[in-house]
């Protein structure tokens, strides 16, 4: 097994990534959906609901279809690198980072957007307003989105292949060990995943906080 | 509004550390500073992985040709790798299952160019053997006595069902015994890698058919306390390891031809006298015994 700091950085800087770019979309897509007319918005929402809870496998299989040699994004050749991981894990993180910061947005919004339009407030004011209000949960949504790729295995075995030294993260570690009999190791990748989720999860939060009551 | 922007450049500052630590881990080795080596997907079976074989065969290879290439090693079980192989989206492969391998020569998705090793599986089960399967006369006779002990609940076997060439090889002989075990309660199905099987079947005491060289691992480590080998059977149960690679359009560059023939070469020059000298007790080189070793094959092929 190769050392469990450079697994550990890996998987931190692709399933770190790969949150950022799911919650950039979360953002964009909770902010769109809440000017949007609520029946279309509560259908979208309601989509993305069903989403969360879909196998990584199945994402990993769609991952693997797009950018193998005979799919679509075949030419990027990004099949069995970080980058394809980043691709499947941001997929994995969007729906639940988005369903946390969409239900935050509304209820924000329609407690703000009365208070806003007598103070004749620009929509680029209101969202500003909005945003300040709602700091903990765009943590929380980042947060989520976080825990889920980081511990999710399909995209990071089908994609990324868990190739020693180049797409091996923190979950295909524990696969591979497992799948030769090596529960020890197996277990110890384990622990270290646990808390460093943890970990990043209370600092963030604690983090989240802090600024919230000093704005 | 600015306090957003603050949220937001803080959570990039964090994530570029991290990658910026990855980076810099990356940079500081000694290869980093070289140009970029090509990089070549290898699919393999599980086997070959756990040994270190195809390890040790893959770094005596680059030793020997002084080729700065890196292999990308996916260990997967035989039906994926061959999938993989087919797809394109592993060049070179490493695989023990030959009616797998034929239909898919047969649809030219793939071409063979070595026979590089081969051993045996064997029957292991619980050391009291309740289905008296070291007196068998042969594998096939083996699993009628352990289909009719595990009919009288006297016994259980657990079956990869994973597609692989160890699953591909069990069913063969179900087949060849006329018997059809699915759906039995006493035969149960892991759906996983050879050494979880062999764990599960040590646990529960159960027969499985496993190849050697995880077994060995395995019980080098410790970490068998019930099953022993109860049946050999040379003829039925030879394990034959073949070098493949990919006729697909992505992997018809000349530079993976290239490696594919001098891979093939040193896998039956030099590679056979490290697979002799170092894994003498798993694997044995297939070049001495190769009309052996490829009727086998032609035999096993055929067997759907």
């Amino acid at each position: 097994m190769e050392s469990l700091l450079d697994i550990t950085l890996r998987s931190l800087w692709i399933s770190g990534l790969a949150s950022l770019v799911s919650f950039i979309a979360a953002l964009a897509l909770s902010f769109s959906l809440a000017r949007a007319r609520e029946s279309v918005a509560n259908v979208v929402a309601g989509f993305l609901e069903s989403l969360v809870g879909v196998p990584t496998t199945v994402i990993g299989l769609l991952t693997y279809m797009l950018l193998y040699p005979r799919g679509p994004l075949a030419p990027l050749n990004l099949l069995y690198t970080p980058w394809a991981i980043v691709i499947g894990e941001s997929l994995v993180a969007l729906p639940v980072s988005a369903v946390v910061l969409y239900r935050s947005v509304r209820r924000s919004l329609s407690v703000v957007s009365e208070l806003a339009a007598s103070l004749g407030l620009t929509s680029g004011g209101l969202f500003g307003i909005v945003a300040r209000e709602i700091i903990p949960d765009l943590f929380t949504s980042y947060l989520v989105g976080f825990s889920r790729a980081i511990g999710e295995l399909g995209v990071a075995l089908i994609a990324g292949g868990g190739i020693q030294g180049y797409t091996n993260v923190l979950t295909t570690a524990i696969a591979l060990e497992t799948s030769i009999g090596n529960y020890e190791d197996a277990i110890s990748v384990g622990l270290v995943l646990i808390s460093i989720t943890a970990l990043i999860t209370l600092a963030l939060k604690t983090m989240g906080e802090r600024i919230w009551r000093s704005s | 509004m600015s306090k957003a922007v603050i949220v937001l450049v803080l959570l990039a500052a964090f994530l570029a550390g991290f990658a910026g630590g990855y980076l810099f881990s990356s940079a500081s080795t000694p290869s980093g500073a070289q140009a970029p080596p090509t990089r070549v997907t290898v699919s393999t079976t599980t086997s070959l992985y756990q040994t270190h074989l195809l390890d040790d065969l893959l770094a005596d290879f680059k030793n020997a040709t002084g080729l700065s290439v890196e292999f990308s090693v996916l260990a997967k079980g035989s039906g994926e790798a061959l999938r993989l192989l087919s797809d394109g989206s592993a060049c070179l492969g490493f695989t023990h299952a030959p009616s797998l391998e034929l239909k898919y020569l047969l649809n030219g998705s793939i071409v063979r160019l070595s026979i590089f090793a081969y051993n045996e599986f064997v029957i292991v089960g619980p050391k009291d053997d309740p289905a008296g399967v070291s007196n068998a006369a042969s594998a096939v006779d083996a699993f009628k006595r352990i289909y009719e002990a595990g009919e009288k609940g006297l016994a259980k076997f657990v079956s990869r069902g994973d597609n692989s060439g160890t699953h591909v090889r069990e069913l063969q002989l179900w087949k060849l015994a006329g018997l059809d075990p699915s759906g039995k309660a006493w035969y149960l199905v892991s759906g996983q890698g050879m050494a979880q099987t062999l764990l599960m079947a040590d646990n529960l005491k159960a027969y499985t058919l496993t190849d050697v060289g995880t077994l060995q691992s395995l019980v080098s480590q410790g970490k068998i306390s019930n099953l022993v080998v109860l049946l050999r059977d040379p003829k039925l149960l030879i394990n034959v390891y073949s070098f493949y690679v990919s006729s697909s359009q992505s992997c018809r560059s000349k530079d993976v031809s290239n490696l594919a023939l001098l891979l093939a070469e040193y896998l039956n020059t030099r590679g056979q006298q490290l697979i002799a000298s170092k894994y003498k007790d798993l694997f044995n080189p297939a070049l001495q015994n190769l009309t052996v070793v490829e009727s086998a094959w032609v035999e096993l092929s055929r067997l759907a």
